[in-house]
């Protein structure tokens, strides 16, 4: 491999041949991509005619020499969520032919209440702890309390409720007995809505391809409280099969994000400046390959055809808690026996891998009141599954 | 494993596609959603005689190709259900212009998807009067091919089977909506001929 002569003054930048690095089992570097490298920080990937190269911001002799004898330990594979969480007993929630359970939106926990949005009925649902229904709201429409799609539920700490009101390009907010208080336009057909800030009037970040109608490239979308648009952005370039995407947000209110069909998380600030990201690179992802572009349904249609009957996985939810990021992904057509639906990866902010292939009773989902997982079963009129998950203390982790 | 049924999935999915094709290349022309090349269909649809198991009565309980409906065409509205809010207004069109074609097209929706009761349900919570059909044993499915699998489509017939139109997702453009409108009107005062 040609290796590139290093520059010798400190502070410059240091370009070095890839190769060496690969050899010396630094993370696989994407171009274009920083990340952490001891004991330098974080080096850039370039592409130079071509050839990746290395951006170190010291004068050193290089990652080889110092990462050979430094190679870190491989992180634990396998395992059941019950090493890592405190599990609850499940709740279960199950559909009836008034009120069914057909859709695998995301449930929210809040307190002693579970909402589930009902996207084919135009409504909300809410639960008791126990899974029993307390109350409904909605109808298909456009009038007040009525959805379409409606497509989850957040909560505020606050006693608010934001529904994301797909259809009708809004978000309804409704106290806890589901009372109408307040609606924010959003034009878009959001996937998700987020709330940043911990105050009783949060920012509303939406998320979806569509979340800026008439912006050429627009994938998240801020607003205040009281509807303002504050910022919007997307991230680049958008070349996946399936224009889905997941977000969170850390404590800093950055914002994490990743295409579901993906395996790259994309960091940006609260403004849509870059900040940085990392590759999942876990061996329990195996992404959907990304082809060239598609330029008509016909091309797209043969995407989907693949996709109902190739072995990968796809990104469910991220969720960040404490200094971990949680990578929750979904096998499709997966054949391995012993191998669930469901399977985590945990990794440091800084795209540490620190646990693989963790074997999970549904998706790991964050509210306001810690984590949880929930799953959703078609049988009969639907159910869902849903079990509180506390993270074990680290010592307790690998018993 | 997910037991949900997969062409709910696909369904789920196709509105993302298109609108990530429309994202992708939104200055080369070659797709907004529902601009959908042509593709080689069918010029017949197979004999069929399929029950309608929602909306539904008496006459109008039964799909058939071919009919004794000599005056009528036959507009079949192939759908899966969407989360894509597009889809799901194509839909209601459908619905309003069956209503409003009554006696000289018979506008009939298609299910494609596997359970039958969550379509039944969504239809009765969003009060769609159109009749509906379920595909059940994939005979028309299979007739789908490329572009038109993108649904909602449709596809204009006579009573005899033979293919007049095929109009792929309208995605809720009015503009669209009344050149089909038209197009419909045009092709049932010809066949009333």
């Amino acid at each position: 491999m040609m290796r590139a002569e290093p520059r010798h003054r400190q502070g410059e930048l240091v370009e070095q041949a890839i190769g060496g690095v690969q050899r010396s089992g630094c993370t696989p570097p994407v171009p274009g991509q920083a990340f952490p490298l001891y004991p330098f920080g974080d080096v850039r990937v370039n592409r130079l005619a071509g050839v990746l190269t290395l951006s170190i911001p010291v004068a050193l002799s290089g990652c080889m020499a110092a990462d050979a004898s430094r190679t870190p330990d491989p992180p634990p594979l396998g395992g059941e969520a019950s090493e890592l969480f405190e599990l609850s007993p499940p709740v279960v929630i199950a559909g009836t032919p008034g009120t069914p359970v057909f859709s695998d939106i995301p449930p929210l926990l809040d307190g002693d209440r579970i909402y589930v949005a009902d996207h084919l009925g135009g409504r909300i649902n809410q639960y008791d702890a126990g899974g029993s229904r307390v109350t409904s709201v909605g109808a298909p429409g456009g009038g007040p309390l009525q959805f379409q799609i409606p497509y989850g539920v957040v909560a505020d700490g606050h006693g608010k409720l934001y529904v994301n009101d797909r259809g009708n390009t809004r978000v309804q907010i409704l106290d806890r007995g589901l009372r109408l208080l307040g609606s924010v336009r959003s034009p878009g057909q959001n996937e998700q809505i987020l709330l940043a800030g911990s105050g009783p009037d949060p920012e509303l970040l939406v998320q979806g391809i569509t979340a800026c109608p008439g912006a050429e490239r627009c994938l998240l979308a801020r607003y205040s409280s009281d509807g303002r648009r504050l910022a919007a952005f997307a991230p680049d370039p958008m070349t996946y099969p399936i224009a889905t995407w997941v977000a969170a947000l850390d404590r800093d209110l950055d914002i994490y994000l990743v295409n579901v069909t993906g395996a790259e998380i994309l960091r940006y600030s609260r403004a849509g400046r870059r900040t940085g990201g990392f590759p999942l690179s876990s061996p329990s992802m195996h992404p959907f390959p990304i082809r060239e572009r598609r330029r008509n349904a016909a091309d797209l249609m043969s995407i989907m055809t693949e996709m109902r009957e190739a072995k990968h996985t796809r990104v469910k939810s991220i969720v960040l808690s404490g200094d971990s990021l949680f990578v929750q992904l979904q096998r499709k057509n997966w054949d391995t026996p012993g191998a669930g639906e469901f399977v985590l990866d945990v990794y440091d902010r800084r795209g540490q891998l620190l646990r693989a292939g963790i074997e999970t009773p549904g998706v790991l989902l964050q509210s306001r009141d810690g984590l949880y997982f929930a799953r959703h079963s078609a049988q009969g009129h639907g159910r869902m599954t849903i079990q509180q998950a506390s993270l074990r203390p680290p010592s307790r982790g690998r018993e | 494993m997910m037991n949900r049924p997969r062409w709910l999935i696909v369904g789920a999915t196709l509105c993302a596609l298109v609108a990530a094709a429309s994202f992708i290349v939104p200055k080369e022309g070659q797709l907004t959603a529902g601009s959908v090349p042509p593709t080689a269909a069918p010029a017949r649809l197979p004999a069929l005689r399929l029950p309608v198991l929602v909306n539904g009565w008496g006459n109008d309980a039964l799909v058939e190709v071919p009919s004794a409906r000599k005056q009528e065409l036959l507009v079949l509205v192939f759908f899966t259900l969407h989360d894509c809010v597009t889809a799901q207004g194509d839909l209601r069109y459908w619905s309003a212009l069956g209503s409003e074609m009554a006696g000289r097209a018979r506008v009939v929706g298609v299910a494609v998807g596997e359970d039958f009761e969550m379509v039944r349900y969504y239809l009765e919570a969003n009060r769609f009067t159109l009749p509906v059909a379920h595909d059940a044993d994939g005979t028309l499915r299979a007739f789908l091919t490329g572009a038109e699998l993108l649904t909602p489509v449709a596809v204009v017939a006579t009573t005899t089977g033979e293919i007049l139109h095929v109009e792929r997702p309208l995605n809720g453009s009015p503009d669209r909506q009344q050149a089909m409108r038209d197009q419909l009107g045009r092709l049932t005062a010809a066949a009333a001929e």
